[in-house]
């Protein structure tokens, strides 16, 4: 049998949010959800306060429920006798089962194809390659780059066709500044690269990557590190930078100087309306520009390093 | 990686006892995030504070990964930690239920300031200590 809850959905006012949401933590010994939103944003800066927040508490389904209410309201009041204009409004009550909450998270991530042969699949997913499939174990985590976004499947894309179509002799050095979960880094090193340095300013994002490439058996071709792209002293065939517009555009000088003569740049992480700024920041360095491959409302540009004059 | 925030969630669960039942199950798996990642991470984070009545906010990117941050907890459970004691007074004015030092009130008052929209030490140990009278702590 399903286990179940009553979920009391209490509204109250901002300001007395972390008091409501410490007692009534205490109340049902489980810890409350005091806020929980849909957002679309960038920056967390970017998330504005709601005048009420609507805090949910789980009690047993056998608990005097009218009776914890009370002396929720009770307590509302004593906290809230000098704020004019509060009254309590009794909150919503709910019994809800258990979801298996544990894996039904799991049905978000499937198995996914992108570009002609990579696959990238969650380690619980039992799958059966076809012919020449390159297939990428990715467990979705702290780290962004689970390859459900476009900007991830797109850098695949055109990483997929550089990496096909590179003739110079050996094999290609490839840079990936923004590692995130270590999926660009970890593609790159299963279609050939074996000179990969992914850097990323999170530590933690570092630790995922590092587990994502141990996981998928590219210790030997990828180093980790937290090296600024102003502090990289060697020069790359591919540079992967899937980061922000803004971003990129501030980085244009360095990132050109990064690529070597007849070497690539992906930059990926702009929305279309950003591709006008992307594209002034670079141009005027030695580069050229080669295409521009959509998703969404996301884009990603090639950029090819012209030769010395 | 270019992070899209698509979902803000915040928490108050006790440290070091994260599980996918409520309130962390309905709230991540809205979200469709890895909810046995965060509750690993979230223990591994707060233990040594077992029990103790964490905030928690978690930012879900648009690929369904997340980060989190823990912050400090609430000042009354400071409060009640500093004193050993398992609750406030349900009568403050009347019924007294301990005693805050200066400095137990500046160590709660540091301790806290990250989390405190208070422009000075100074300010948050008045927040501090009108939240002790509020559960009954006298300041001595």
């Amino acid at each position: 049998m399903k286990t179940k809850w009553l979920e009391v959905a209490c509204e109250v006012p901002e300001e007395l949010s972390e008091a409501a949401s410490l007692y009534l933590a205490e109340s049902s010994g489980r810890g409350v959800c005091v806020e929980n939103r849909a957002v679309d944003v960038f920056s967390e800066s970017e998330i504005r306060l709601a005048p009420l927040v609507i805090i949910k508490s789980y009690f047993d389904p056998e608990t005097d429920i009218e009776l914890k209410i009370g002396e929720f309201r009770d307590f509302m009041l004593s906290i809230t006798s000098t704020l004019p204009g509060f009254s309590f409004t009794h909150p919503d009550v709910n019994l809800i089962c258990d979801e298996e909450w544990s894996d039904s998270w799991k049905a978000h991530f499937r198995p996914m194809k992108i570009g002609r042969r990579l696959m990238i699949a969650p380690t619980w997913e039992e799958i059966a390659p076809s012919d020449g499939q390159i297939v990428l174990r990715i467990d979705p985590g702290m780290a962004f780059g689970t390859g459900a976004h476009e900007t991830t499947r797109l850098c695949l894309e055109f990483l997929e066709r550089l990496m096909e179509s590179f003739q110079k002799p050996g094999k290609p050095a490839l840079l990936d500044l923004g590692t995130g979960s270590g999926i660009l880094a970890i593609a790159a090193a299963k279609l050939g690269a074996d000179h990969v340095l992914a850097l990323d300013i999170d530590q933690d994002a570092l630790d995922v990557a590092m587990e994502n490439i141990v996981l998928n058996d590219c210790c030997a071709s990828i180093r980790l590190g937290t090296t600024g792209i102003e502090k990289v002293e060697d020069e790359f065939d591919i540079i992967l930078a899937n980061i922000l517009a803004e971003e990129l555009a501030r980085m244009a000088a360095p990132l050109s100087e990064r690529a070597r003569e007849g070497g690539y740049l992906v930059l990926s992480g702009i929305l279309s309306e950003k591709e006008e700024l992307v594209r002034d920041s670079f141009a005027g360095l030695s580069l050229e520009y080669l295409e521009t491959l959509r998703d969404g409302e996301w884009i990603a540009l090639l950029y090819g390093k012209k030769g010395v004059k | 990686m270019a992070k899209k925030i698509t979902g803000y969630i915040k928490l108050q669960i006790p440290a070091g006892k994260a599980n996918p039942s409520p309130p962390i199950g309905p709230a991540l798996g809205q979200h469709g995030v890895n909810i046995m990642e965060f509750c690993k991470a979230f223990n591994a984070k707060t233990q040594g504070d077992d029990g103790t009545i964490t905030p928690v906010v978690i930012t879900v990117y648009a690929d369904r990964s997340f980060t989190f941050i823990t912050k400090t907890p609430p000042v009354p459970v400071l409060i009640k930690k500093a004193l050993g004691i398992a609750s406030g007074s349900a009568v403050p004015n009347k019924n007294k239920v301990g005693k805050l030092t200066k400095a137990q009130v500046e160590e709660i008052a540091r301790a806290k300031m990250p989390d405190l929209n208070a422009a000075s030490v100074e300010a948050a140990m008045r927040t501090v200590e009108g939240t002790a009278r509020s559960m009954g702590v006298d300041i001595v």
